[in-house]
C-alpha cells in the first residue's frame, strides 16, 4: 500500500536509525494566505481577462507591487517559489499596453529556457484579451535561436520583448538604432531572478543596464524597473546596484503555504578512526527511493552533473529492483538537449515522472510545478541556493518536506552540526562590484561604440572606490590615447573598426561546447553538448560517459573540432578524471614584501589545468579497479590570485622535515578551500587552492587562493584585505575540530594529507596568526 | 583613493596592451590652396563644415567598354528587368542616384561612421560624381545633411550591397543625428542582387573587382583595398592631412563608374541578341525567370524555345511547367520528349511524361513505358551507386500496379464490349 507523505514523515519520526543521523528537525507552519483588492486605476477589460483566467483577488504583494509599478515607481519583489510573482509585473505592463497601444516593455531572464517559459505563459494571458481589445499584444523571445526572418517584426512590433542580458549586450544596444520603437516607448523594464546576478556576471549586467538606461535616455525614455530576487540577505540593495535608482523592497509575501519539514541529515560513522561516514550519495539514493516507490514526487538536488548521473543510475535500479518502471526517474542537468529537458519539465508538470535528479540548474524559475519532497544532497555552497531547493517542495495547502543530507566535507560538516548557522543566519548576500575597473573600461568602450560621449557625461552615478577613479573622463582620455576614442568638438565618438561588444564575455564559463555524438547506431545522434572545462573530465577518450544514466564509451575526443564520439555500453564502473593544475604569477599589485618574512600578496596570474590520467571506480563498492593517462592539451586561465608565503627557512625554525611541512600546507589549503566561501560570500567553486612547499615565483612555501573567473572579479583584494579573519577562523575551526590526526571536516582526510597534517596545520596556523 | 590619474592610466595599459597606439594628435589644418589642388572644396552651413568633390564626366566618357549616355536611354522597362519588379513608364534614368559610401568600418552597429559617401548622377548632359567627406565626428550632422539635401532631388537609388550595408548604415547615422529621412519612399537597386541573378552562375564571385575583370574587361591599378580604407580615415583625422584620402576618394569614384556600366551591362543581358559577350555570361534560366515574374510570357518562352541547343536542362524544366500551366501540352511534351532522349537521367522530365500519358492522353501503354524504362535507368545507377536525388522507388512502382490495373481494366472493357 503506498504511503502518504504524512505518513511518510511520521514514520521517518519513529525510525531510530533515521532520527540517529537527524541533527535538526524544523518544522515551518503552514500560513494563510492574505488577500488585497486589485488597484483602482486598472483597465477594466484586463480584469475581465483575469477574472477569465481564474484570478479573482491579488495576494498583498501582488497588489502592492502592482501599485509600485502603475505609478512609476522602481521596485524589487522578493517572494518564495509559486507566490505569483509573474502577475506583479506582467499585470502593470499589460495595462499599460492595453492602455497604450505603442507602450513596451523588455524582460530580462538570466537563461534563454526561463525567457520562453515566460512567452509561453504571457501568450496564454494575452490570448484572453483577443476579443476585447482592438489590436493584438505581441510578446517574442529575442535572443541566439531567433530567426533572423523573424527579427524586422520584433524590433518594430513586439510590445514585449523578452531576452537575456547577453543578447541585450552584443545584439541589442549596438544596433539601437533598428529598436526605435522599443526604445522611444520603453516604459518597463523587467529583470527577473537578479540573485542570479551576482559576483562578475551582476557587476557586467549591472553596466549593461547603464547602457541601457544611457540609450533610454538618448530616445527620451525613461522605463521603470521591476526586480524579482530570490531570497538574498540583501534584495533592495542588489537590485540598485545593478538599476543605478533607488527601489522599493517588496518582501511580505501574501501567499499561503503549507506546513513544511527541514531535516538535516548526517549520515552514520562507519569508521571513527578515520572520521569516515557512509557515502552521502548512497545514502540519498536510499532515501529518495523510499519516496519515489511511494509516487511521492521528489526532486533530488546533487552538486555537479557526475553526481546526478551517479545517483540516477542507482535509483533507477533500486525501481528496476521494486519492479517499478525506471522511466518514472529523470535526470536534469546542463548538458541535455532543450527538448529532453522540455520533456522532463512537462513530465514534472503534469506528474508522469515521479523524481528527478537535478544540478542547480533547477533551482532557477523554470516551471515544473510544485513537488512534495525536495531532498538536498550536500550543501549547495549558500543559504540561499538551499532555500532555493528547499523551495521546489511545497504545494500551497499541503506538507511538504525537505532534507539536506550530508557530506563529509568540512563545510558540510559545519553546516549540520551546526543547524543554528542555517536556520538564524541570513542568506548570502548578492554582492557586486559595477565599478571594477576591467568591467568598467569594457562597458565604456560598449557604450562609447552606441552613442558618442559627452565632455561632462557620467557613466552611471560617481564610481565607488573600487574602480580607483574619479570619473568617466579618465577612462575616456585613456582610450582616446590608445586609438579606440577620437574626441571632436565636446564629444567622444568611437573610431576603432571594431565590434567591442563581440569580445566582452558576461559569464564566466567557458562558451565553447563540445558536441556528444552517440554512435551506438549507424544513424549519429547526437546526445548531448559539454563546456570545455567539463569535456576534459567527462567525455576524454576511454571515459565512461553517464547521461540519463546510459553509460558511453568515449571512442575518441576530437578536440579541435570539438566532438566526442560514443557508444553505448553495459559496465560496472564509471571513470573519474584527476586534474592537474599550475600557476604561474605575471603581475603582482600589491604585496607585504619583506624579506624572510610572512608575506601576502595579490595580482595577476595564469592557471594552466590539464587532466592528466582516470581512475576506474565500481559502482556501489566505489573502489579502484583501474586507470589510464589522458592526453590533452592544457586549458589556460587569465585571472586574479592571492598568496600567502612562509619565510623560505620555515621548516627549519619550526623544527620539520620538507615532507611534514608539505602535508601540513595541504591541509591549511584544505580548510582553506571551505572556510574563504563563507567569508567573501562566495560559492566554493569561484576560488581554486593550491599549497606549494616551493613556488617557483617566490621561491617560498606558499599557499595560492585564485579565482575561477578569466579577469578576476576582485576576490583576492578583499582576500589581502580581510586573510587575518580567515586565518583565526581556520584556526579555530581546527581547535574545535574532534578528529584525533586529520579528518574530512578539517585538513581532510590522514590518508590523502599525512599523519601529521593535522598538528603541522595547526602549528603553521599559530605562526600565521602572530603574524 | 590615492591614486594618481596617470597610475591608473598605466594600470589601463597593463591590461590592454595590445590596444597601444600612440599617436600625436596635433592636426595641420590644410590650406583651401591645398584642398583645391585636390579638387576639394570646403562647404559650411549653418550646422558645420564639410568638404566636397566634385567630378564631372561628359556623356561619350567611357568606362568598361560603356558610354555612360548609355544608361540614359535605358527604359523604365529595362529598369523592371534589371530589379524584378515592374515599374511604371514614368521612371526616368535620371530619377536615380548612385550612392556608395566609405565608413570606418566594416562591423555595422552604431559605432560604425560613414565619413565618406559617393553619389553619382545625370544631369544636362553630364555625369557628376559628388562626394561628400566627414572631417570630423563634430560635423556629423552638416555632412548628412548634404547628404541628405541632395537625395532629395531623386526617385531611387542605385547600390552595390546597398541594401544590406550602405543604405541600414545610412539610416543608422540619420537616427543618431535625429535627421528625418523616409528612406523607404526610395526605389532601390542594388546591383548585388542583379549580378547574383544573372552572373553567379558562371562566374561564382560577384563583387565589384570580378565583374570588372570578367565582364567590363579591366582591372583596377593601384586600388586600395577596402580593408585599408578605415585606417586612411583615422590617420587623417590623427594628422589632418587630406590628401591620405586620395586613394580612397578614387575607389570610391570607380566604384560608383562601375555601377553605371554594371547597370547597363545587365540591361543588355536581356537581350542575349545584342551581346554574345554577355550572352555567354548569363544565367538563362534566370532571365527566364524574371520574364515570368514580369509576366513577359513572350519573352520568356522565345528564350526557352532557342535554349534547346544549349541544353540548359532546368530551364527547358521550368519552360515545360509554364507551358503545362497554360495548358500548351503539345509544347510541354516536345520538352519532355526532348529531355528524356538525354544520356543523363532527368527523372522530372520522365515523371511529367507518365503523367501525361496516364492521365491526359490516357494512352497507359505508352505511360507504362516510361516507367519500364525509369525502373530500368534507375536500377543501373543504384547498381553505380549514384543515385543522387530522386524520387521513391516505391512510388513509381505504386504508379505502376496503377497504370497496370487500368490496362487491365480497360482490356475488360473492350472485350466486354467485343462480346456484346
Amino acid at each position: 500500500m503506498k504511503l502518504t507523505l504524512e505518513q511518510i514523515i511520521d514514520r521517518l519520526r519513529r525510525n531510530e536509525a533515521f532520527m540517529s543521523c537527524v541533527t535538526a528537525w524544523q518544522e515551518i507552519p503552514a500560513k494563510d494566505p492574505e488577500y488585497a483588492e486589485f488597484p483602482a486605476q486598472l483597465d477594466e477589460r484586463l480584469l475581465t481577462a483575469l477574472h477569465k483566467h481564474g484570478i479573482h483577488k491579488l495576494y498583498t504583494h501582488q497588489a502592492k507591487a502592482i501599485d509600485q509599478a502603475l505609478n512609476k515607481k522602481d521596485s524589487v519583489i522578493v517572494t518564495p517559489t509559486a507566490s505569483g510573482k509573474t502577475l506583479c509585473y506582467n499585470i502593470p505592463i499589460l495595462h499599460s499596453v492595453i492602455q497604450t497601444q505603442e507602450s513596451r516593455a523588455l524582460y530580462l531572464f538570466p537563461t534563454k529556457a526561463l525567457a520562453q517559459d515566460q512567452v509561453h505563459e504571457l501568450q496564454r494571458i494575452i490570448e484572453l484579451f483577443s476579443e476585447t481589445i482592438p489590436f493584438s499584444i505581441k510578446s517574442y523571445t529575442f535572443d541566439g535561436d531567433t530567426p533572423v526572418s523573424a527579427r524586422k517584426a520584433i524590433k518594430s512590433s513586439g510590445h514585449i520583448v523578452v531576452t537575456n542580458p547577453d543578447m541585450l549586450h552584443t545584439g541589442i544596444l549596438p544596433h539601437h538604432t533598428q529598436w526605435v520603437k522599443l526604445f522611444e516607448n520603453l516604459h518597463y523594464v523587467v529583470i527577473d531572478e537578479i540573485h542570479h546576478y551576482r559576483g562578475i556576471f551582476g557587476s557586467h549586467v549591472a553596466n549593461v543596464l547603464r547602457r541601457l538606461k544611457r540609450v533610454c535616455q538618448f530616445y527620451g525614455s525613461r522605463p521603470t524597473f521591476i526586480c524579482c530576487s530570490a531570497t538574498i540577505a540583501n534584495p533592495a540593495e542588489l537590485a540598485e546596484q545593478l538599476t543605478g535608482e533607488s527601489v522599493t523592497l517588496i518582501d511580505k509575501s501574501g501567499a499561503p503555504h503549507g506546513k513544511k519539514h527541514f531535516i538535516f541529515y548526517n549520515p552514520p560513522v562507519v569508521n571513527k578512526e578515520l572520521g569516515i561516514r557512509r557515502s552521502y550519495i548512497k545514502e540519498t539514493q536510499r532515501i529518495a527511493a523510499d519516496f519515489v516507490a511511494n509516487d511521492v514526487q521528489t526532486i533530488v538536488f546533487a552538486r555537479s552533473r557526475m553526481n546526478v548521473e551517479i545517483l540516477l543510475t542507482y535509483l533507477k535500479d533500486t525501481m528496476r529492483r521494486l519492479g517499478k518502471p525506471a522511466i518514472k526517474i529523470r535526470g536534469y542537468r546542463g548538458g541535455y538537449l532543450p527538448l529532453e529537458r522540455r520533456e522532463i519539465e512537462k513530465g514534472l508538470r503534469d506528474g508522469l515522472i515521479m523524481g528527478v535528479v537535478s544540478t542547480n540548474a533547477l533551482e532557477l524559475g523554470i516551471d515544473i510545478g510544485q513537488l512534495q519532497i525536495s531532498i538536498i544532497a550536500g550543501y549547495p555552497g549558500t543559504i540561499s541556493s538551499t532555500l532555493q531547493q528547499s523551495g521546489r517542495a511545497g504545494r500551497r495547502q499541503e506538507t511538504s518536506l525537505s532534507i539536506f543530507v550530508s557530506s563529509s566535507s568540512p563545510l558540510d560538516q559545519y553546516i549540520v552540526n551546526n543547524p543554528h548557522y542555517f536556520f538564524e543566519k541570513s542568506p548570502e548576500s548578492g554582492i557586486i562590484d559595477k565599478d571594477n575597473l576591467l568591467a568598467l573600461l569594457s562597458h565604456i568602450k560598449c557604450a562609447a561604440f552606441e552613442l558618442p560621449f559627452a565632455a561632462d557625461e557620467r557613466f552611471g552615478s560617481n564610481f565607488t572606490g573600487s574602480s580607483g577613479l574619479d570619473s568617466t573622463q579618465e577612462i575616456l582620455l585613456y582610450l582616446e590615447e590608445s586609438g579606440v576614442l577620437h574626441r571632436s568638438g565636446d564629444k567622444w565618438h568611437w573610431m576603432a573598426e571594431t565590434y567591442p561588444a563581440e569580445s566582452i564575455n558576461l559569464r564566466s564559463a567557458a562558451e565553447e561546447n563540445v558536441v556528444i555524438i552517440d554512435k551506438t547506431k549507424p544513424q549519429e545522434k547526437v546526445i548531448g553538448e559539454i563546456d570545455l572545462f567539463a569535456a576534459q573530465l567527462m567525455v576524454h577518450d576511454e571515459a565512461i560517459y553517464l547521461h540519463e544514466g546510459k553509460q558511453y564509451y568515449v571512442d575518441k575526443l576530437d578536440w579541435q573540432r570539438r566532438q566526442a564520439y560514443v557508444h553505448g555500453v553495459q559496465v560496472d564502473h564509471y571513470t573519474d578524471a584527476q586534474l592537474k593544475s599550475d600557476l604561474k604569477v605575471l603581475e603582482v599589485f600589491q604585496s607585504t614584501d619583506t624579506e624572510n618574512d610572512f608575506t601576502r600578496g595579490y595580482g595577476e596570474v595564469v592557471v594552466t589545468s590539464v587532466a592528466t590520467m582516470y581512475k576506474k571506480v565500481k559502482f556501489q563498492t566505489h573502489e579502484n579497479i583501474g586507470w589510464g593517462k589522458i592526453h590533452l592539451p592544457e586549458l589556460e586561465l587569465h585571472t586574479m590570485a592571492f598568496w600567502y608565503a612562509f619565510p623560505p627557512n620555515i621548516h627549519q625554525i619550526m623544527q620539520l622535515n620538507k615532507e611534514e611541512l608539505g602535508d601540513g600546507l595541504k591541509g591549511i589549503a584544505h580548510l582553506f578551500k571551505n572556510i574563504v566561501p563563507l567569508f567573501i560570500m562566495g560559492d566554493r567553486n569561484d576560488i581554486a587552492v593550491l599549497p606549494m612547499v616551493r613556488s617557483p615565483f617566490s621561491e617560498k612555501p606558499s599557499v595560492y587562493i585564485w579565482e575561477q573567473y578569466p579577469g578576476g572579479i576582485g576576490l583576492s583584494k578583499k582576500l589581502f584585505h580581510s586573510f587575518d579573519n580567515i586565518i583565526a577562523a581556520a584556526h579555530d575551526a581546527l581547535e574545535t575540530c574532534a578528529c584525533s590526526a586529520g579528518c574530512p571536516s578539517c585538513v581532510g582526510p590522514q590518508l590523502e594529507v599525512g599523519e601529521k597534517s593535522k598538528k603541522v596545520a595547526q602549528s603553521l596556523l599559530q605562526i600565521m596568526k602572530s603574524n | 583613493m590615492n591614486h594618481t590619474v596617470s597610475a591608473i592610466k598605466e594600470k589601463l595599459r597593463s591590461f590592454y596592451k595590445t590596444d597601444e597606439l600612440a599617436y600625436a594628435s596635433r592636426k595641420a589644418t590644410s590650406s583651401s590652396a591645398d584642398l583645391s589642388r585636390l579638387g576639394l572644396q570646403r562647404i559650411n552651413n549653418e550646422y558645420g563644415s564639410l568638404l566636397v568633390r566634385e567630378k564631372r564626366f561628359p556623356l561619350d566618357f567611357g568606362h568598361g567598354g560603356r558610354a555612360l549616355a548609355d544608361f540614359l536611354l535605358l527604359s523604365h522597362k529595362q529598369f523592371s528587368y534589371i530589379n524584378k519588379q515592374d515599374f511604371s513608364p514614368s521612371l526616368l534614368s535620371e530619377d536615380f542616384v548612385f550612392l556608395d559610401t566609405e565608413t570606418t568600418g566594416l562591423a555595422g552597429g552604431s559605432g560604425t561612421y560613414i565619413f565618406l559617401a559617393g553619389c553619382g548622377y545625370f544631369t544636362n548632359d553630364v555625369f557628376i560624381v559628388k562626394q561628400f567627406l566627414l572631417t570630423d565626428h563634430q560635423n556629423e550632422y552638416a555632412f548628412l545633411y548634404h547628404v541628405a539635401t541632395l537625395l532629395k532631388s531623386f526617385k531611387g537609388i542605385i547600390s552595390y550591397n546597398g541594401k544590406s550595408y550602405d543604405v541600414p548604415l545610412l539610416k543608422t547615422r540619420f537616427i543618431l543625428n535625429r535627421l528625418a529621412e523616409d528612406f523607404e519612399r526610395f526605389i532601390h537597386i542594388d546591383l548585388l542582387h542583379c549580378s547574383r541573378r544573372l552572373w553567379k552562375k558562371h562566374l561564382k564571385e560577384c563583387n565589384l573587382g570580378n565583374i570588372e575583370k570578367k565582364l567590363l574587361g579591366f582591372v583596377r591599378q593601384d586600388d586600395i583595398a577596402s580593408a585599408d580604407i578605415p585606417g586612411k580615415f583615422v590617420a587623417y583625422l590623427q594628422t589632418g592631412t587630406v590628401e591620405l584620402l586620395s586613394p580612397v576618394y578614387k575607389h570610391n569614384c570607380i566604384d560608383i563608374m562601375s555601377m553605371v556600366s554594371i547597370a547597363i551591362l545587365a540591361a543588355a543581358a536581356f537581350d542575349c541578341s545584342q551581346n554574345e559577350k554577355i550572352a555567354a555570361h548569363t544565367d538563362k534560366r534566370s532571365l527566364f525567370k524574371v520574364f515570368m515574374a514580369l509576366q513577359e510570357y513572350d519573352a520568356a518562352f522565345q528564350l526557352a524555345e532557342k535554349s534547346y541547343e544549349d541544353n540548359d536542362v532546368h530551364l527547358l524544366l521550368d519552360y515545360s511547367y509554364a507551358l503545362k500551366k497554360r495548358g500548351n501540352f503539345d509544347k510541354a511534351v516536345k520538352v519532355w520528349e526532348h529531355l528524356i532522349a538525354q544520356s543523363s537521367f532527368i527523372e522530372p522530365a520522365y515523371l511529367e511524361l507518365a503523367k501525361y500519358f496516364e492521365h491526359r492522353e490516357c494512352t497507359f501503354s505508352k505511360a507504362l513505358d516510361i516507367i519500364d524504362r525509369v525502373q530500368k535507368r534507375r536500377e543501373i545507377l543504384d547498381e553505380l551507386g549514384v543515385a543522387g536525388e530522386m524520387l521513391g522507388a516505391e512510388e513509381w512502382q505504386h504508379r505502376k500496379k496503377r497504370v497496370l490495373a487500368k490496362i487491365s481494366c480497360s482490356e475488360k472493357k473492350n472485350s466486354i464490349g467485343k462480346t456484346a
